[in-house]
């Protein structure tokens, strides 16, 4: 009782894992908590600019918004892409991606089939951080500025990246335990480099007359270390895409959302390769 | 897990020895002894400033069709380890180093340029309009005028000084017939006018290589009497222009007059309060290359890339007026001239008034007032004498309701609430039982 | 009316590191045919199964299913099959019904409400449609299992102890389904240890010990090589060990199992030795209620085959 009108077969299996994959994540609160918890922080950051402008009388800026749509990208892409990862570590060692093998299912299709299906809840997501943006501007009196589809943009591709680092750690790392260790090692060393590198330079800016010969020898190595990283960590790419966008800057807009596709790609066809060559049994 | 752990940490390893190892530096680095290094005081687009060249930077900048001095001494060089930087340690050696500076362009030398004095002079009062650098004789000239003005202030200020203290002595014996009943308040003496400060600002007599090139790249060497490359001396020169002129605002409001807001571009937006007063003071801007300019100030920079720009005001603009269109319509706003009253007493405090030539010696600064009390979007428009919108000029102005912030906290909530709809429509659909005894 | 799949196998071969799982392995089933292979723990009847779905490449050899390569990525094959694994895994946050919807999107099923309702009447499973997963018993999870399998109706059924974890009523179900699967003309491959059933349900046999196939047959050669053993059942009044163990060293008898107060013995069938048996008996003035010949059965034949006759049997029964 086939349907012989059947569409190809690999884009329709995907498109099948990604529909029952995406519905799961909404079905639970998970998704809902940590897009809540974003737009508070995405808050708390908005009203303390607004709280600047009552204490300084005035505030300039090209988008307001911007940081504030850059956390609330950032925490639910990081949420989503550690659900990534435990998803698809908790099929393999509970046996649910072998079943899914026997069918008309392979790796790229199911590796596919769970990256769009994260990125697609991101997606909406992202509707909603569109719809808060909108309120805040009208509820604030802020500019509303086309550049924040830009932002959006630009937090939609770091997602995808960040899903596709969660897909790949879990068939790295296997069992669900070390996928995630693996997962938040890497993100915590990128985004804490970053951060470092920051405090420790205000800290050497502020503190010159008490400055210790250690602190500036860490300052040094984290600067070097940064620069190395910004090209590779999401982090950076996003934040450098966003500040192109907000300085009409369209070839440094274009080069960084092509590095986090670039590297999105990457990281899938690894994940893919890498499932091939282990198996599910193998993986598990 | 432990190989992951292993291969992780190799990363790591991998990744740090690269960071540590690429960015070493391969010019030359200070011997500890004296050193070469070229010393700038370069046109900025506005006056001249000054910037050390050391021996670890191989490419500097200046800006086109515009005179700047390069000077090549020795001095002791060292390293500043708080703001990662080299220094010159002017007071212990600043050794002039005689012979000519070579312009190559093309593995052809150019242009062969011969140490000069030189000297720069500007009005304290108006630096931009009146920045002026002197050359050869024109340099003496310049100094000995300048220390002949110093020496007659000194003498005014001599007298002044003589004046003043006549006139407490002669204002303290009316202050007694005042008090006394004698004479009235507009009987009191008047206090000698106050003496003008010298305003003309000079440096030493100094000496340099003028350079005024086209917009270009070059290379630069130092040619020794005795017909030598000076050793350290080759350098990559970018000579470069600006790339547009535009308008900026620097802006403050009226409790906060000396922190002033800046805005360079048209894509900005202000943000103020309601009901506020704020002094808008418009200037000339220039956009410059965000690498060479800031390199030109500081050719040891690392964080400035060429693919950026940058707005530098160089002038304040005048005869402009200011076109503000709210809901009401559109005001037009002359520049006035403001003088900051500090008020005395345990109030603290200060005013800010319209400036009055007869009560005042000068204004604090000159401005446009502006009040926002009717709309909650404003459009300013600079426009010159002949009634022309300058382009660049052109800023949007949002009072922003602060009264309304916690609506923000209130949205944030949204999702939850839809994620609890979800999960009650799931229940709904699907019963969530443990099933014993069937099957 | 025959529209299964064949399936061929030759000189398949899987290793793990030094460890060789299946040796050169030449499996032929024809489309339509229903066949049991059997094997004790260990001896590479799951490893044959992972290999003939594409879930493990082999290290030598082929397997091919209707003369194509099975891969991983073969989907057209693939909708053909239909798999019941031994253990059975599912989305737990996923009602039964929303599980059977899945995978008749996946496979692409015409009017799959029809089909999913009529799998789930059949299963018992109805009811309990929209009960999460999670909350089935393992037997309910089995039967969902068969009805995932068969959603797409599969040319090819795949099972892996289909009866285990069910209760008898469970079993009766499963057994009506593969029959009618058989009638369709579906080629079934069932690996079970449950071999009672497998005898009621394949027609043909092959048996896999150590990696290599040992016999591949039809049921009833299988049941004929197995011909030189009987089987004589006693039930007595009261039976202590030591009578057991006197009775288990008689020279004719090959095995003795205890039940209570009843043995089993197996014995050569070359002549009926029920007369030695009721004469050492009455020697040991044992108490006999009841003697009786148990008809051969594929369990003896499988017990007989991979531990005393291997060697003997490698060489007569082995294509």
């Amino acid at each position: 009782m086939e349907n012989t009108k059947a569409p190809n077969y690999r884009w329709h299996a995907i498109d099948s894992l990604q529909d029952r994959a995406s519905q799961s994540k909404l079905w639970g609160l998970g998704v809902f908590i940590s897009m809540t918890i974003a737009f508070a922080l995405s808050s708390i950051l908005l009203v303390n600019a607004m709280r600047y402008t009552e204490t300084n009388l005035l505030m300039i800026e090209k988008q307001p918004l911007l940081i504030s749509i850059l956390a609330n990208g950032i925490l639910v892409s990081l949420y989503l892409a550690l659900l990534a990862s435990i998803s698809v570590s908790r099929e393999l060692d509970k046996g649910t991606l072998e079943t899914l093998l026997y069918g008309p299912v392979d790796e790229l299709t199911y590796i596919l089939g769970g990256f769009i299906a994260h990125v697609k809840v991101f997606s909406l997501t992202l509707l909603g951080a569109l719809i808060w943006s909108n309120l805040c501007v009208w509820l604030l009196n802020l500019s509303f500025r086309l550049d924040i589809l830009g932002l959006l943009l630009a937090s939609l591709f770091m997602a995808a990246e960040l899903i596709a680092f969660g897909l790949f750690s879990a068939i790295w790392g296997g069992k669900t335990r070390n996928a995630l260790i693996n997962f938040i090692l890497i993100v915590l060393f990128l985004g804490g480099v970053q951060i470092a590198d920051f405090i420790v330079s205000g800290l050497v800016q502020i503190q010159t007359s008490t400055i210790s010969d250690p602190l500036i020898v860490i300052r040094n190595v984290l600067a070097s270390l940064n620069s190395t990283i910004r090209w590779i960590s999401p982090f950076s790419q996003v934040q450098r895409a966003m500040q192109a966008l907000i300085n009409q800057q369209t070839g440094e807009f274009i080069l960084n959302m092509g590095l986090m596709l670039l590297e999105c790609a990457l990281l899938l066809v690894g994940a893919i390769l890498l499932l091939k060559k282990k198996g599910v049994r193998g993986v598990a | 897990m432990f190989k992951h752990k292993t291969h992780f940490c190799s990363l790591v390893l991998i990744i740090l020895l690269l960071s540590l190892i690429i960015p070493v530096s391969v010019t030359a680095q200070p011997t500890g002894d004296l050193d070469f290094v070229y010393g700038t005081n370069h046109y900025n687009g506005a006056t001249y400033s000054s910037a050390l060249v050391p021996p670890t930077v191989d490419t500097f900048y200046l800006l086109a069709d515009k005179t700047s001095i390069v000077a090549a001494k020795f001095t002791q060089v060292y390293y500043w380890p708080i703001t990662n930087e080299y220094k010159a340690d002017w007071d212990s050696a600043n050794i002039i180093i005689d012979g000519s500076l070579e312009i190559v362009k093309g593995n052809k030398v150019i242009q062969t340029v011969d140490l000069s004095e030189y000297v720069i002079q500007f009005d304290g009062n108006n630096k931009i309009d009146t920045t002026v650098l002197y050359l050869d004789s024109d340099a003496k000239a310049a100094r000995e005028n300048y220390e002949t003005l110093q020496a007659k202030y000194r003498d005014d200020l001599s007298a002044y000084y003589n004046l003043l203290n006549e006139y407490t002595a002669i204002f303290q014996a009316a202050l007694a017939e005042l008090q006394r009943g004698n004479i009235t308040e507009d009987q009191l003496p008047q206090a000698p006018p106050a003496l003008a400060d010298l305003s003309l600002f000079s440096t030493e007599l100094l000496y340099g290589f003028p350079v005024n090139l086209p917009v270009g790249e070059y290379e630069i060497r130092l040619r020794l009497p005795d017909e030598s490359i000076q050793p350290d001396s080759q350098k990559h020169l970018v000579v470069f222009d600006s790339l547009g002129e535009g308008i900026g605002y620097s802006i403050s409001g009226e409790e906060r007059w000396n922190l002033p807001e800046n805005t360079s571009s048209i894509n900005e937006v202000i943000y103020s309060l309601k009901d506020g007063t704020y002094f808008i003071q418009p200037v000339y801007q220039k956009l410059y290359n965000e690498r060479y300019y800031t390199r030109m100030n500081n050719p040891q920079d690392t964080t400035t890339r060429t693919d950026r720009t940058l707005w530098v005001p160089f002038r304040s603009a005048e005869d402009v007026n200011l076109s503000v269109t709210g809901q009401e319509g559109t005001t037009e706003l002359d520049l006035q001239p403001f003088y900051v009253h500090q008020i005395l007493g345990s109030k603290l405090g200060y005013n800010i008034i319209p400036f009055d030539p007869e009560s005042m010696s000068q204004p604090s600064f000159t401005a446009f007032k502006i009040k926002l009390e009717n709309s909650l979007v404003y459009s300013i428009k600079l426009k010159d004498k002949n009634g022309e919108i300058l382009i660049g000029s052109a800023r949007e102005v949002r009072i922003i309701n602060t009264n309304r912030t916690w609506l923000v906290y209130l949205v944030s909530a949204f999702p939850l609430i839809i994620g609890m709809v979800a999960v009650f429509m799931r229940r709904k659909n699907v019963r969530d039982i443990k099933v014993v005894g069937a099957g | 009316m025959q529209n299964g799949l064949r399936i061929e196998t030759r000189g398949l071969t899987k290793r793990f590191g030094t460890f060789t799982a299946v040796n050169k392995l030449n499996l032929r089933i024809e489309p339509g045919e229903s066949y049991g292979f059997l094997g004790p723990n260990g001896a590479g009847k799951t490893t044959t199964i992972l290999m003939l779905l594409g879930i493990h490449k082999p290290t030598h050899g082929q397997v091919l299913i209707n003369d194509q390569v099975v891969r991983s990525d073969a989907f057209a094959l693939k909708r053909r099959i239909g798999v019941v694994a031994e253990s059975q895994t599912f989305y737990d946050e996923m009602s039964a019904w929303e599980y059977l919807m899945f995978f008749a999107r996946l496979f692409s099923v015409n009017e799959p409400e029809k089909r999913g309702q009529a799998l789930l009447e059949q299963v018992d499973l109805w009811e309990w449609r929209d009960v999460l997963v999670g909350g089935y018993s393992a037997g309910m999870k089995k039967k969902l299992g068969f009805a995932r399998a068969l959603v797409h109706s599969p040319d090819l059924l795949i099972l892996d102890e289909p009866v285990s974890g069910l209760d008898p009523f469970g079993i009766i179900q499963v057994r009506e389904m593969l029959k009618a699967e058989q009638a369709k003309g579906r080629t079934l491959l069932i690996s079970s240890h449950i071999l009672s059933e497998v005898e009621r349900t394949v027609n043909r046999v092959g048996i896999i010990a150590n990696g290599r196939l040992i016999m591949q047959d039809d049921m009833e050669n299988v049941r004929q090589k197995v011909s030189g053993f009987e089987r004589i059942e006693l039930t007595f009044a009261s039976l202590d060990e030591t009578a057991v163990q006197e009775i288990g060293k008689l020279p004719f008898v090959q095995r003795i199992d205890r039940d209570g107060n009843s043995i089993s013995l197996l014995t050569k069938d070359d002549t009926d030795y029920r007369e030695a048996v009721g004469r050492f008996v009455l020697e040991k003035r044992l108490i006999l209620l009841e003697m009786k010949k148990a008809e051969k059965n594929l369990e003896e034949a499988f017990v007989t085959i991979t531990e005393n006759n291997l060697a003997h049997l490698a060489g007569k029964g082995k294509e």
